[in-house]
């Protein structure tokens, strides 16, 4: 049980391992970025588009062939008023929706045109600057996945390559988009595991990762709790050393050497300057960090799944899988070693 | 090093809900009935420009219904709220509690009955999942095992947001997963950063062990 638990942890740490780290770092980029520059709201300001009109030049709603609306609004748009008319809209602006605006004086269709969008645009940026195109764009639109309608987007030159997103019913200004807004997209992409565009973190990709990740926490945690449990880990270090004999069978030599009770053998023996070969780091997977023990030492189920039993018999065991504590004279046959006694 | 072990389950644990759970219903869409009948225009008397001469400030002027009566709604420079019946362009009282519960239950998709109502009208009352500036609003819950909650403006008549179960979890996930456990609000604190930083090395030195482990595996090493 414990071994599979083990191995699992292996092969599941191989399959999130990239994703883990980019979770880690883009959650380190979000703690350290600034957020106003990371929204692309470094250079926005407020456009302001209301202005005194003579309340008696506003058309009347009943003199208009105004389809069934949900609602109706009252916008200025640069100085001028305009009705909003709502046929049909979601929870969010994003979401598609039918709405479309009428000149409020003489109640005909007045979509965005291109010169108020550029006007607008212009207006929301702190700075002086030129634009280089405008176009009407349709969704999908690369830069916002979510947007369901269509926007203006105004491309200046300036030294960001911000892009200004208008709201096509409204002359809202949706974004600026710019590298550092950019950068922060890139960003929850990359935590989103959005590599598909939807814009959200509703996916199956993801959580099919997330359950796998769930499942390397837990497998790692009850490693650990193993491992406490074994006395490898203990909350606080009391220094109690012991001595051991340690003949080590490359060099035909034998030291006697003080090793710490509470940390495992394998690290004891690395802290002597006798380092023992292994592939996992003293994680009890790999078998390599065996040595004899010349007295009687309970077998683990990690000894018991790395080594034959003939060589349990004779007395080899995992290194990392025992105490000092727990032996008094063992063999080994070191990979490394600088050991003056 | 062994308790970063803690915080990767805890993330993982908020991160795998956050992203299993779809985030509209999470915002508690799916309580609110999304028949919306259109405005009786032919009911409109008094019209934006009689509105205008009455209330030359008025910004943020909208034509909608409340009820199925088309109402007004609109702030002045102030911020200060109005909502003026469409067909005389009376200003229409503060909602009382009988028509708040009314406005809910038109509102509410299912058949639930109420469970509580009250007036939160100071910052002294005020449920840390709600803003000030929906002041002064109604906190209508109804009956169900996930808490269903609408606050609707006292001035305005609508529903200014709603709760549930499931999206208070979500706000303590989210809390977890960037470790402010104050307000959940500061993404930018230190030890979140701390921890982020030794995650990181953690991580990879937990990557260098499986490379170990996958890619360069020992033929020494078993029996």
């Amino acid at each position: 049980m414990f071994k599979l638990n083990k191995t699992l942890h292996k092969w599941l740490s191989l399959f999130v391992g990239l994703q883990l780290l980019i979770w880690l770092i883009t959650g380190l980029y979000f703690n350290l970025m600034d957020h106003k520059k990371g929204a692309g709201n470094a250079n926005l300001r407020t456009v302001v588009h209301r202005a005194k009109v003579p309340h008696t030049s506003l058309i009347p709603l009943q003199s208009l062939a105004i389809k069934p609306a949900q609602s109706i609004k009252l916008l200025w748009i640069l100085g001028q008023p305009y009705y909003q008319i709502i046929e049909q809209a979601g929870a969010h602006r994003y979401q598609t929706k039918v709405v479309y605006l009428l000149d409020a004086q003489t109640g005909t269709p007045a979509p965005l045109n291109e010169t108020l969008a550029r006007t607008i645009a212009l207006k929301s940026f702190k700075e002086a600057v030129n634009i280089t195109e405008a176009r009407l764009l349709e969704p999908p639109i690369a830069a916002l996945p979510k947007e369901q309608n269509p926007l203006w987007q105004v491309i200046l030159n300036d030294a960001n390559n911000t892009h200004i997103y208008i709201e096509h019913s409204s002359g809202q200004v949706i974004a600026h988009v710019n590298d550092d807004r950019r950068l922060r997209d890139l960003a929850f992409k990359l935590h989103f595991m959005d590599y598909m565009n939807t814009g959200g973190f509703n996916h199956w990709l993801i959580i099919i990762f997330a359950i796998t990740t769930l499942v390397l926490s837990l497998t790692g945690a009850t490693w650990l709790i193993e491992r406490f449990k074994a006395g490898q880990l203990s909350l606080i270090f009391k220094h109690h050393k012991k001595s051991v004999t340690v003949t080590e069978l490359t060099s035909q030599q034998t030291h006697t050497l003080a090793l710490e009770t509470k940390s495992s053998l394998f690290d004891g023996l690395i802290a002597s300057g006798i380092q023992l070969p292994s592939s996992c780091g003293g994680g009890g997977t790999c078998g390599l960090c065996k040595v004899r023990c010349k007295s009687v030492v309970n077998a683990t189920s990690a000894d018991k799944a790395r080594l034959s039993d003939a060589k349990l018999e004779q007395g080899y065991r995992l290194a990392c899988e025992h105490n000092a504590g727990e032996v008094t004279d063992i063999e080994v046959r070191a990979k490394l070693i600088r050991c003056d006694d | 090093m062994a308790f970063i072990g803690i915080q990767f389950l805890i993330w993982s644990l908020s991160g795998l809900y956050m992203v299993s759970m779809d985030i509209h219903f999470i915002h508690g869409e799916s309580l609110q009935a999304q028949t919306k009948q259109p405005i009786a225009l032919a009911q409109v008397n008094y019209s934006f420009s009689n509105l205008l001469s009455e209330y030359p400030d008025a910004i943020q002027v909208e034509l909608t219904q409340l009820l199925g009566k088309p109402i007004y709604r609109f702030v002045d420079k102030n911020q200060r709220k109005y909502m003026l019946n469409a067909q005389t362009g009376a200003p229409l009282p503060l909602i009382d509690k009988d028509r708040a519960l009314l406005i809910a239950k038109h509102n509410m998709r299912g058949n639930n009955s109420i469970a509580s109502v009250q007036l939160i009208d100071d910052t002294s009352t005020l449920p840390s999942e709600l803003s000030t500036r929906h002041l002064p609003v109604w906190q209508v819950v109804f009956e169900h095992y996930s808490s269903p909650t609408f606050y609707i403006s006292q001035h305005f008549g609508n529903i200014v947001t709603k709760r549930h179960f499931f999206w208070r979890m979500f706000d303590w996930m989210w809390r977890f997963h960037i470790m402010d456990y104050d307000d959940g609000e500061n993404v930018a604190n230190w030890f979140l950063l701390f921890i982020a930083l030794l995650s990181v090395s953690a991580a990879l030195l937990g990557l260098m062990l499986t490379y170990q482990r996958v890619f360069k595996p020992s033929s020494t090493g078993a029996n």
